[in-house]
């Protein structure tokens, strides 16, 4: 009988510990990442640029998670993933870079071309936009919708923010 | 009275400990799992301006198919079908407007819009709302407007939650 409890106890407190850990790891998968999405970039030519701007806002006033980290690049244009990456941002930072210097064979020829960008970034907090220049020198946005970290089981709406 | 030993004892506290917590991180992992793996089979997008063309402004649709992505969401083509409700009234009127496959993006003119779902914008000072339903979840949208010069403005669409009928979530940029 009672060996019969511990082997029992044994097989519980596996389970157990078992999940506690599974729970954690998912936890900690939910917090140290950050997916963006922006659904318009483009080439750029004499008439119109694109530039790419990430913002680190780990550092604020309510409760900072102050991390820092890199973001690897993937744009999708007709149908090819195009990688890249951007040096590390530290807490509090922002990087606005062209797109055509961070991404490999970066294959947007002109404005005329377009694709969308994945942007994993390995801290939390992440922010994206693009800032389109137009003619004369008008700016417009685009920003980055966050994708939520299990997009393959989506449980939610990817919105603009979360 | 059962009389047991301190060993006994022992083993039926740890086995009571042991179940309690196994118990606990079940009910807490099912939970879980209810709220995360419910995938959603197609998406509603609502973008709340959408007008005509002219000689000075031109209005474009651009629909991304981003389902091929670098997280192993499978890659799969989208049917898109679209609602227009006139800003002045009336019947909100709908068509199809397409298939549009992973990893591209594609622009439509408004005229080729309003072809689909029957509603006339006369020019850019006529608008309507615009629904998009696609039959893949990772489809998305936005308005283009071109400004006399050049100059692009670029709208979002709003993604809708499933439920919207039941109110039970906001529409707005904030889910």
């Amino acid at each position: 009988m009672k060996k019969l409890l511990l082997l029992l106890t044994c097989i519980l407190a596996f389970f157990g510990i078992y999940e506690h850990f599974c729970a954690q790891r998912a936890l900690a998968g939910n917090t140290v990442t950050t997916r963006l999405l922006l659904p318009w970039v483009s080439g750029s030519d004499v008439a119109y640029a694109s530039l790419l701007t990430v913002a680190n806002t780990g550092v604020d006033p309510f409760t900072a998670r102050a991390t820092s980290g890199t973001c690897a690049l993937d744009l999708f244009y007709n149908g090819v993933d195009y990688t890249g990456s951007l040096p590390s941002l530290a807490p509090g930072a922002q990087t606005t870079v062209q797109p055509s210097t961070v991404i490999n064979s970066f294959p947007l020829q002109n404005s005329g071309q377009r694709g969308y960008l994945f942007i994993t970034c390995n801290f939390p907090l992440a922010h994206a936009q693009l800032e389109f220049i137009n003619p004369a020198g008008v700016v417009t946005f685009v920003p980055a919708y966050v994708v939520p970290p299990n997009r393959t089981a989506l449980s939610g709406p990817e919105q603009l923010l979360r | 009275m059962l009389r047991l030993s301190v060993s006994s004892r022992l083993a039926v506290g740890l086995f009571a400990a042991a179940a309690t917590f196994a118990g606990y991180q079940y009910f807490w992992a099912t939970r879980t799992l209810a709220q995360t793996t419910t995938a959603n089979t197609a998406v509603t997008i609502m973008i709340p301006w959408f007008t005509g063309s002219d000689s000075g402004y031109t209005s474009l649709l651009s629909i991304a198919n981003t389902s091929m992505d670098p997280y192993g969401t499978p890659a799969t083509t989208a049917a898109c079908y679209a609602w227009m409700e006139p800003a002045a009234g009336g019947a909100i009127q709908g068509g199809t407007i397409g298939n549009f496959s992973p990893g591209t993006i594609t622009v439509m003119t408004q005229a080729q819009v309003s072809a689909a779902t029957g509603v006339t914008l006369a020019d850019s000072s006529v608008r309507a709302t615009l629904y998009l339903t696609c039959s893949g979840p990772y489809v998305h949208a936005q308005w283009l407007l071109v400004n006399p010069g050049g100059p692009v403005e670029f709208l979002p669409g709003l993604v809708l939650p499933q439920t919207r009928q039941t109110g039970n979530l906001p529409e707005q940029l904030l889910p």
